[in-house]
């Protein structure tokens, strides 16, 4: 049986789902992480077994995982409740019981092949950027930094810095507005204006480039999508400030060998069978690798260059269900 | 610098009678080229020096400024597959209700195993907001992802709309037939509710030759009409009476769900799935129209269509 550890209204969970119901198959099962919240749950876990509204599953019939955003705690009904009425610590309390009950699908379940993963998927900025390097990927030049000379002195260096989250992308709510974190430009302005002593931030040298790549890997293979901001001055550092006017385009793109063999590696030293990772195509012609994320959204990667992603994954899951369940039969 | 430009692959060229259009399927955008202009490429390749000096001159700065392409592509860019890649075998039904019994949880519950994503009910006599809501709800735990609504003109229909929209989330559009006059509201925010003077009619209606109404640039529309008939393709119609149809303007029927039969066995038949095939390519009239593979019009009805693929210069 093929196990989907997912949320509810995940549009990717939902269409995996559709191709696997339009090959006839039926053996998988769905658990999103608010059912645990929602529903009649029972876990045992000395036999290993648990059900949900009756339905009973032992652990041992599943065959292969795919941990898709098995998350979405912090952001439902409940935990804002329980903020609301007791709050932000008890809600962060309960956010974490519900962490390490979602744990054990993961841990419970250790020869069994998992595509993606809560435990490894949060992966450091700064680990990446080392790994990558390691393995002999193009990456800018990083530094974290908190002392203005510092900062002037790397600006000498390289005219034209930006600076970035090292952590994951997240929004902020202040008096009823929200924020993101965006890649941003570091001008004279910024230099000007910030305190000699700063709170250590991750600036990074901006590559000229002629494009962005997006690549989504999914056990060994490799999706590639140009992405063509840079005529548009809103897109041109950071294309997630979408503009909606003029789209930037998503066209299919190829990368070569020898990059596609060290990013396996690369996905391998970060312990990641799945994600999608970001580079640039510099106007010097290199790849220059920026992140992955483990959870990337492949639907942005799949819908516009017509790959057949999901449909892809469909197949892989009944494949590996089956190799695994032949296996145990013999 | 060479003077081949290539489009971007999200960009298309399709030939027409008497000129040609490229679709810029990322944008949702059609560009209109006359046809020396569209004669001159090979492919996705164009060389503007090919081209009287002054027609050259004119769209190489046109195509460079709506970004249709670029001179030195690089060579890592590829094209996007022509596959239509769809999981459902049915993506839209409509089902007419009458006064009629008519077996609705047996078609709500074939249509979910065909993984119809759209169903559109379509009230052919006045119904209560009760009925509409019932029948409503036997699609609620269907796959279909969006409901849409036709109903017909009554005083103080706007109220029962609101009521219908308040209770049924899944329901995406509205469509009011015989109403005193036209016009388009949003109701709670997001849900279009058209009124119409006309009675039933599938698909759109064609009054003039404003192509920019009917056509859409989009890639999944531009490979599904590649292969498929665009309006018809993995369409199934219910009407009043139980028949299976392709299309509520069709004569043919291919059974009747109050006779017992299935609804799946029928749709997944090679003589209801013929006409899915017929791609505009092989319609007279629409194959020589530059609009083909953007326009859902339906050439069942193509006699309403006035736009003049012959005649007309950009």
């Amino acid at each position: 049986m093929i196990l989907l550890l997912s949320s509810d209204g995940d549009f990717s969970t939902d269409l995996v789902i559709q191709w696997l119901k339009s090959f006839g198959y039926t053996s998988y099962f769905r658990l999103n992480l608010l059912d645990l919240v929602e529903k009649d749950v029972e876990i045992d876990p000395a036999e290993g077994t648990f059900s949900l509204n009756g339905e009973r599953i032992a652990l041992n019939t599943i065959n292969v995982v795919w941990y898709r955003r098995f998350s979405g705690f912090s952001l439902s009904s409940h935990y804002r409740k329980v903020k609301n009425e007791l709050g932000e610590r008890a809600a962060e309390l309960l956010r974490c019981e519900l962490q390490n009950i979602s744990e054990f699908f993961e841990q419970m379940l250790p020869n069994v092949p998992i595509i993606g993963s809560r435990i490894k998927g949060n992966t450091n900025k700064l680990i990446e950027l080392h790994t990558a390097k390691k393995v002999g990927l193009n990456v800018p030049f990083s530094m974290v930094l908190s002392r203005r000379p510092k900062l002037l002195k790397v600006r000498a260096k390289h005219p034209r810095l930006i600076s970035k989250s090292a952590y994951n992308t997240r929004s902020i709510e202040l008096e009823d507005r929200y924020y993101s974190m965006f890649t941003t430009r570091v001008n004279d302005n910024d230099i000007a204006s910030v305190d000699i002593c700063f709170f250590p931030s991750l600036i990074q040298e901006e590559i000229k480039k002629d494009y962005e790549v997006r690549i989504f890997y999914f056990l060994g293979k490799f999706y590639c999508m140009a992405i063509i901001s840079q005529g548009n001055p809103q897109t041109e550092v950071d294309f997630r400030k979408y503009d909606d006017k003029l789209p930037n385009r998503f066209i299919p793109c190829e990368i070569d060998d020898d990059t596609k063999s060290k990013i396996a590696i690369f996905m391998s030293e970060m312990g990641l069978n799945i994600g999608s990772l970001d580079f640039i195509r510099g106007t010097d012609g290199l790849l220059y690798f920026l992140e992955v994320n483990h959870m990337g959204q492949f639907g942005m990667v799949d819908f516009p260059c017509n790959y057949g992603i999901h449909r892809d994954i469909a197949r892989t899951l009944m494949e590996m269900d089956n190799i695994t369940r032949n296996e145990h039969s013999r | 610098m060479s003077s081949i430009f290539r489009l971007y692959p999200d960009c298309k060229l399709v030939p027409g009678a008497s000129r040609a259009a490229i679709y810029d399927l990322t944008r949702n955008k059609i560009h209109i080229v006359p046809k020396e202009v569209a004669m001159q490429f090979e492919g996705d390749c164009v060389d503007f020096d090919m081209l009287s000096d002054e027609v050259g001159a004119e769209y190489r700065e046109s195509f460079l400024q709506q970004e249709l392409g670029r001179f030195n592509m690089p060579p890592e860019i590829n094209p996007i597959s022509e596959e239509y890649i769809h999981p459902s075998i049915i993506s839209n039904a409509i089902i007419d209700i009458g006064k009629e019994d008519m077996p609705l949880a047996k078609i709500a519950s074939e249509l979910s195993d065909l993984l119809c994503d759209t169903i559109c009910l379509r009230f052919v006599e006045n119904a209560t907001t009760e009925m509409v809501l019932a029948t409503m709800r036997c699609f609620m735990s269907t796959s279909a992802r969006s409901i849409e609504l036709c109903l017909k003109y009554v005083d103080g229909i706007e109220d029962r709309i609101i009521e219908i929209l308040r209770k049924i989330h899944l329901c995406t559009r509205v469509t009011v037939v015989r109403a005193p006059a036209r016009k388009v509201e949003l109701i709670q925010g997001s849900v279009p509710v058209r009124y119409t003077e006309t009675g039933f009619n599938c698909g759109l209606e064609i009054s003039d030759c404003d192509y920019s109404k009917y056509a859409s640039a989009n890639l999944s529309l531009y490979n599904e009409s590649l292969h498929f008939h665009n309006c018809l393709n993995r369409k199934v119609v219910v009407d009043r009476y139980g028949y299976i149809r392709n299309c509520p303007e069709m004569g043919e029927t291919f059974g009747n769900l109050c006779d017992g039969v299935s609804l799946s066995e029928i749709v997944k038949s090679e003589p209801f799935q013929k006409k899915w095939r017929e791609t505009k390519d092989a319609v007279p009239h629409c194959c020589d129209c530059e609009l083909r593979y953007a326009c859902q019009h339906c050439d069942i009805v193509s006699s309403r269509c006035t736009y003049n693929v012959y005649s007309l210069r950009p």
